[in-house]
């Protein structure tokens, strides 16, 4: 199981971690008390400052997703992928209130922006592939 | 003990590391510069081309072998005069022949090694495109328990047993202790070694060879914790029963310096299991 950073994408390379971290732990490929590689070992592997990748660590800690354990490693915590739906659920409401609040400023009505949405919806790809 | 057999033991490691080593290594030029930057590689077609055609590093080993290998034979024939001393015997005087040749050779290997690195870092820019694997590496999984606590229980015994010759035996004096402290030394170097094969970060050989060079590191790391036992066990027999086995002491160290070339031999290049450096396959060979 690998992840791959990309240095000159505009998405922050810790923000690359942890959303691949992420991902894995929601589709189920990391499981509960999985444990993952240290700070150095990931950081040597991606050639990346330590830094880096400890904020990513850090943030996936903060957001409950993973658990450092001292000198016994990091690993995928129990409740791991309910915490993952969870951000993933309010970041996704976050962005919807912040569209909504958007269109609703540009001038539109709300059955304008239902219509939009539901448009959007059927023409949407299937789950997983990003146009 | 006949010197032919001392002079087949050094020809085979010459054969071995500036003959077959060179070769074998050969075909990972193209591999290192694509796992550094493929696409890099892709748009430099006339560099692909020109790294195919350079031989110099390769005639220059098969310069050397030649070379080490006629001034044995001149030794080993009574052809050469005998350049460390007229008194010493033959297999003395091949011993350090080779010993020469082969400090030497490698020598002239590593600077090699090093400027092509350097070519490598001041002309390939690295990829952007970079991967890891998310597994942690532990020792466990390259090589086995009992393996291991053999070696530690081996370690401890070897030192051990020195210790309490030392302590309650006839043995003693600053020589003694000297070497007792260069068997620890070699012991401890050669421990830290192996604990940090696991943890080091990835070279391009790592990506060539794919999991089997870490593997095969390890397991060499391991097996070499295995020789202060081996020069421990030899100078034990020579201090207690009084026996010269300086001579047998060199051709096991010979020896084992081929089985580890061969392990080196045995490992082939893979294309790594994602597609994180696109083009790289291309340059594996076939």
């Amino acid at each position: 199981m690998e992840i791959t950073v990309i240095t000159s994408s505009p998405e922050p390379v810790y923000e690359q971690i942890v959303r691949q971290i992420q991902d894995r732990v929601a589709s189920g490929e990391l499981k509960p008390g999985t444990a993952l590689p240290t700070v150095r070992q990931l950081a040597g592997d991606l050639q990346l400052n330590r830094n880096t990748v400890a904020r990513a660590y850090k943030q996936l800690e903060d957001r409950g997703v993973i658990l450092t354990a001292g000198r016994k490693g990091t690993f995928v915590r129990d409740n791991a992928s309910r915490e993952v739906e969870r951000i993933k659920s309010s970041r996704a409401e976050r962005s919807v209130r912040q569209l909504v609040a958007a269109l609703l400023g540009d001038g539109l009505s709300r059955t304008e922006i239902e219509t939009l949405f539901n448009d959007a919806l059927r023409v949407a790809p299937p789950k997983g592939i990003v146009p | 003990m006949s010197t032919w057999i001392d002079f087949a033991i050094y020809v085979t490691l010459i054969v071995l590391l500036f003959v077959l080593l060179p070769r074998h290594g050969r075909q990972f030029t193209l591999p290192m510069v694509a796992d550094r930057n493929p696409e890099w590689l892709a748009r430099n077609r006339d560099v692909v081309a020109r790294l195919e055609r350079s031989r110099w590093f390769l005639n220059a080993c098969y310069v050397w072998a030649a070379v080490s290998v006629v001034v044995l034979l001149g030794v080993q024939l009574d052809l050469i005069a005998q350049p460390f001393g007229s008194e010493a015997p033959k297999w003395e005087v091949l011993k350090d022949v080779n010993s020469t040749f082969f400090i030497l050779g490698l020598l002239g290997w590593g600077v090699c090694s090093l400027l092509w690195l350097r070519w490598l870092g001041t002309h390939v820019p690295p990829a952007e495109a970079r991967s890891a694997t998310l597994k942690p590496r532990l020792v466990g999984d390259y090589i086995a328990l009992p393996w291991r606590i053999a070696v530690e229980a081996l370690t401890v015994l070897n030192l051990g047993v020195w210790v309490a010759v030392g302590a309650f035996g006839s043995a003693g004096g600053a020589k003694f202790w000297g070497g007792v402290a260069l068997l620890a030394g070699m012991s401890v170097f050669f421990a830290v070694y192996a604990y940090g094969v696991p943890r080091r970060r990835p070279g391009y050989l790592d990506r060539v060879f794919g999991e089997t060079y870490r593997r095969s590191e390890i397991r060499i790391a391991y097996f070499m914790r295995v020789w202060p036992v081996v020069a421990g066990a030899i100078a034990m027999t020579e201090l207690t029963t009084g026996a010269d086995l300086d001579r047998l002491a060199q051709l096991v160290v010979v020896s084992f310096v081929c089985v580890l070339a061969l392990m080196i031999l045995r490992l082939r290049p893979v294309a790594p299991a994602s597609g994180a450096n696109p083009g790289y396959g291309t340059f594996v060979p076939r």
